[in-house]
């Protein structure tokens, strides 16, 4: 690695007020598009190409890259507070902090999410960094084979999600493998449970299906209950910028989930075809799996924010790297920025390494700073936004029906996909008796990758892909993450 | 609604930044009804893809050369493009709905897919953008770097698709038909996935886009094998379909992918506007796509403009839609089954390896076929028979895959 190429962008980042002018813009800009539910990244780059049409390249992609790193840091905003996903890959932070709002710990539980996201953008940019010598290897080592194994991985934290209660998370699972199953068959081309209606063509939307079961049953219960999303009175809870920064500690407290998350974020980030929804979902069932208190999940854990939120960010600086360097993007968000370097005159490809390794170290490091400027520009309104946590449910409930609805439908274009958000009545049904809601997210994500992987798997290999080393080690983690989940329920019931 | 006015407020902010002044440009007749009018410009996909950039670009000079009206782009994305054409056909004729939607909208059509509430035959058609040649482009260490090459594999060649929907999988599976390769394509390849299969090896090639693979060819992943209504983008050497096909049917094939080529990005009007506000939309569409600023925009966007207007691109609709039962017929089997299979009654020419390999006489041609032990069915004068009593000379109607196997064998004894 060339230390002085890539001493000398930072210094040049650093010093020079366009660029650096460029990196402050952004963020707050990127934060809007992450905190306005069914915005999102992808809506943000496509709205800013025209303002960076004639600009400098490098200035150009600077901008382009910081806004885009920042959007799930706002995403986490309206997660917490109103229990709506400002974008999909934020709606595992739903599943706890919007409890932590409930607890009266708003305050905290933005710390958290802001730290993480920082610390996930962080490392997610070392990763681009180290990895850059030797990215081909790792970036192929992974096909249908490791992806339907991966996905099956994230199924077996199902168990762990489940709660006390393996059959119900297991019921509540299947019904989320099953809606995964809605839509065009990929391989078959059959139409399946779409009744003839062409919107479910493109099977049932990841957004509005965590909007219906988080969204939509808070609203009804805190409709029922009365009072405001915090529970306990604004005179005795934390909202103060004390808390923020508490919440911030915690991220360092958990350090080792932290930097576990973020590296497996950034790693499902490099790998095209996984997807961001994947990324949160399957550090969230980590962190229940790997907590010695997985019975505090859902119910306001912190750690059941920090680890979506580093993975949401950091696997942004996975995700750069085969789009800049195969000009193969990996996600639809990418497929926009590939576009926006061309047209700024950058070619993505091998040769950019050769050419522009300055070029590609300013990118790391606008990464870098764009997290950095990020945390303190949230910290500093962190503890205003975390009022909203005490405004009285009459005034809220509408207004949040009204942005879950605007979401959905800016999510997926088609008013008909408003009809899924009956699926709010389930939601409301498995919150009032007390069933794990998280299942049946991993199933409606994961499902639909583990088909297809598998398809492709067996059309390529046929069932000897099992056989393949990287196949062989994930199949020992999925053993292992089932062993684990048995080993721990018989300890747990030994000491009760 | 604050949010999505918003939204709104934001977009058009986005849209005051690219727009340069503009000055109207003489109106011919039927012009003046769409002053001050709204139009609206329907886009089959989500914002930011190839359709919607060249939507956006053309609304812009839309606007310059009918002077007067607004043309707003709205997006319907779904069902791979066939909410957004329903969409339009169903909107009411006045000329103030027009939208764009994938070329490969023919097959469904052709096919009679389910959910299609739309003619294309019906359509006002106003124009077409660009061309959209097709190449099938192997990976650079596939083991194939020409035609014979794959001509020549020895085991089926895998082939990446993005769906089994999808025009290009369709495609795939003629064109294999048509130069009798051995391939076998594999769905599930959205987005880019199928470059990345390509570069980890599990598969071989893709049949696409050339403006979508041209990058990977460029960036020296991928070498492109044959070429369908290619231009002079790709090197001489590079042979197009229609040469490399030998029979009618191949011919017919070539002809009708090479008809999809040549209408890249179209703009239709439902049916019925009336004629004078379609020549009007018509003489709007085809100033603003020879505009020079148009031109000028679109090289920095680096798309492609290869444009044809108005009773040209309905008569190229309507060729492409004009196909021979034959390949009609020969369409809706590869949609259903893998690869299609082709029945012909002749006489076996030789018997070989106690009746594993047979070849007769097909299509001109003659074709080689194994015969299975347990997959192929074999009766001779209507009854059950074994592979090994198959004998030079015995008439039979034969069901074969190109390249591959015979699925059925029924011999008059």
């Amino acid at each position: 690695m060339q230390l002085d190429v890539v001493i000398a962008s930072l210094i040049n980042l650093l010093t020079s007020p366009g660029l650096l002018g460029l990196v402050v813009l952004a963020v707050p800009i990127g934060m809007f598009f992450g905190a306005v539910p069914g915005l999102g990244g992808k809506l943000g780059i496509a709205i800013m190409i025209p303002f960076v049409f004639g600009m400098d390249p490098l200035a150009g992609a600077v901008f382009l890259v910081s806004m885009h790193a920042v959007v799930h840091t706002g995403g986490s905003i309206p997660s917490i507070l109103l229990g709506i996903p400002g974008t999909g890959p934020d709606a595992a932070t739903v599943v706890d902090g919007y409890p932590m709002a409930q607890k009266g710990e708003a305050g905290r539980a933005l710390g958290a999410s802001l730290g993480a996201s920082g610390v996930g953008g962080v490392i997610g940019a070392i990763v681009l960094a180290l990895l850059l010598p030797v990215l081909r290897p790792v970036v192929l080592a992974f096909g249908p084979a490791e992806f339907f194994l991966l996905a099956i991985l994230g199924i077996t934290f199902i168990a762990a999600l489940s709660g006390d209660n393996l059959i119900k998370g297991l019921i509540v699972g299947c019904f989320g493998l099953m809606l995964a199953f809605v839509g065009l068959d990929p391989m078959t081309g059959i139409a399946r449970f779409t009744f003839g209606q062409l919107f479910l063509w493109d099977g049932v939307d990841v957004i509005t299906a965590v909007l219906a079961l988080y969204a939509i049953p808070e609203m009804i219960a805190l409709g029922v209950r009365g009072g405001s999303v915090s529970a306990i009175s604004k005179a005795r809870a934390n909202y103060g910028i004390r808390s923020v920064v508490e919440g911030l500690t915690d991220v360092f407290r958990h350090w080792r989930l932290t930097v576990r998350t973020s590296l497996i974020g950034a790693l499902i980030g490099l790998v095209p075809g996984l997807g961001g929804d994947a990324a949160s979902w399957i550090c969230y069932g980590h962190a229940v799996q790997s907590s010695r208190t997985p019975e505090r999940f859902g119910k306001g854990a912190v750690e059941g924010v920090i680890a979506p939120e580093t993975a949401n960010n950091s696997k942004e600086g996975g995700a750069m790297l085969p789009t800049l360097f195969f000009g193969i993007p990996g996600s639809s968000g990418m497929v926009l920025l590939l576009g926006a370097f061309v047209m700024l005159g950058i070619q993505p490809g091998p040769q950019l390494i050769l050419n522009h390794l300055d070029l590609v170290w300013t990118l790391v490091w606008a990464l870098v700073l764009a997290n950095l400027i990020a945390v303190l520009m949230f910290l500093g309104i962190a503890r205003w936004l975390g009022l909203l946590a005490f405004i009285r449910g009459g005034l809220l409930v509408p207004l949040v029906f009204l942005l879950a609805i605007t979401g959905s439908y800016l999510g997926s274009g088609s008013w008909h996909n408003l009809i899924l958000l009956l699926l709010g009545v389930l939601g409301y049904g498995l919150k009032r008796f007390d069933w794990p809601r998280p299942p049946f997210v991993i199933g409606l994500i994961l499902g639909e990758i583990a088909e297809v992987s598998l398809h492709k798997a067996l059309a390529i290999w046929g069932p000897a892909f099992l056989l393949r080393p990287q196949a062989l080690i994930l199949l020992a983690m999925v053993g292992a993450s089932l062993l684990f989940y048995l080993l721990r329920r018989r300890a747990t019931r030994r000491r009760s | 609604m604050n949010w999505t006015k918003r939204t709104a407020a934001i977009v058009c902010f986005a849209a005051i930044g690219v727009a340069q002044p503009i000055e109207p440009a003489l109106a011919g007749p039927g012009a003046e009804f769409f002053d001050g009018k709204k139009i609206t410009y329907i886009v089959a996909t989500k914002p930011g893809g190839g359709y919607d950039t060249y939507a956006r670009l053309i609304a812009k000079y839309l606007e310059k050369h009918l002077p007067g009206a607004r043309v707003i782009v709205k997006n319907r994305p779904g069902a791979g493009h066939i909410v957004g054409a329903n969409q339009l056909f169903a909107a009411k004729p006045d000329g103030l709905t027009i939208g764009t939607f994938n070329t490969g909208l023919v097959y469904a059509q052709l096919l009679e897919r389910e959910g299609i509430r739309f003619d294309l035959r019906k359509m006002s058609w106003i124009g077409k953008a660009a061309a959209d040649p097709r190449v099938l482009v192997v990976g650079k260490d596939s083991g194939f770097a020409t035609f014979d090459d794959l001509r020549r594999a020895e085991r089926p060649i895998l082939l990446a698709s993005s769906g089994i929907a999808s025009a290009a999988h369709n495609e795939t599976i003629l064109l294999a038909h048509a130069l009798g390769l051995d391939v076998k394509v594999i769905p599930g390849h959205g987005g880019n996935e199928g470059e990345m299969a390509i570069m980890r090896k599990e598969i071989a090639g893709t049949f696409g886009s050339y403006s979508s693979l041209r990058p990977f060819v460029e960036n020296g992943f991928g070498v492109v094998i044959f070429h369908v209504g290619g231009g002079p983008a790709l090197a001489a050497s590079v042979p197009a379909v229609r040469d490399l096909v030998h029979d009618d049917e191949g011919r017919a094939i070539a002809a009708l992918i090479e008809s999809q080529t040549a209408l890249g990005r179209l703009t239709a009007a439902p049916p019925g506007v009336p004629a004078e506000r379609l020549a009007a939309l018509r003489a709007a569409y085809e100033s603003a796509l020879e505009d020079p600023d148009l031109r000028r925009d679109a090289a920095r966007l680096r798309i492609p403009i290869v444009p044809s207007y108005g009773e040209d691109v309905a008569a190229k609709v309507d060729a492409a839609l004009n196909q021979p039962p034959a390949i009609v017929a020969l369409l809706a089997a590869v949609m259903n089954v893998e690869i299609a299979t082709i029945s012909v009654r002749t006489a076996l020419v030789t018997v070989a390896a106690k009746g594993k390999k047979i070849t007769f006489r097909s299509r001109d041609q003659i074709i080689e076929a194994k015969v299975s032990g347990s997959r192929t069915r074999v009766t001779i004068a209507g009854q059950d028979d074994d592979r090994a009593n198959l004998k030079e000379g015995m008439v039979c109607v034969i069901e074969y895959m190109p390249g591959g196997e015979a699925t059925e064998i029924d011999c008059d004894g």
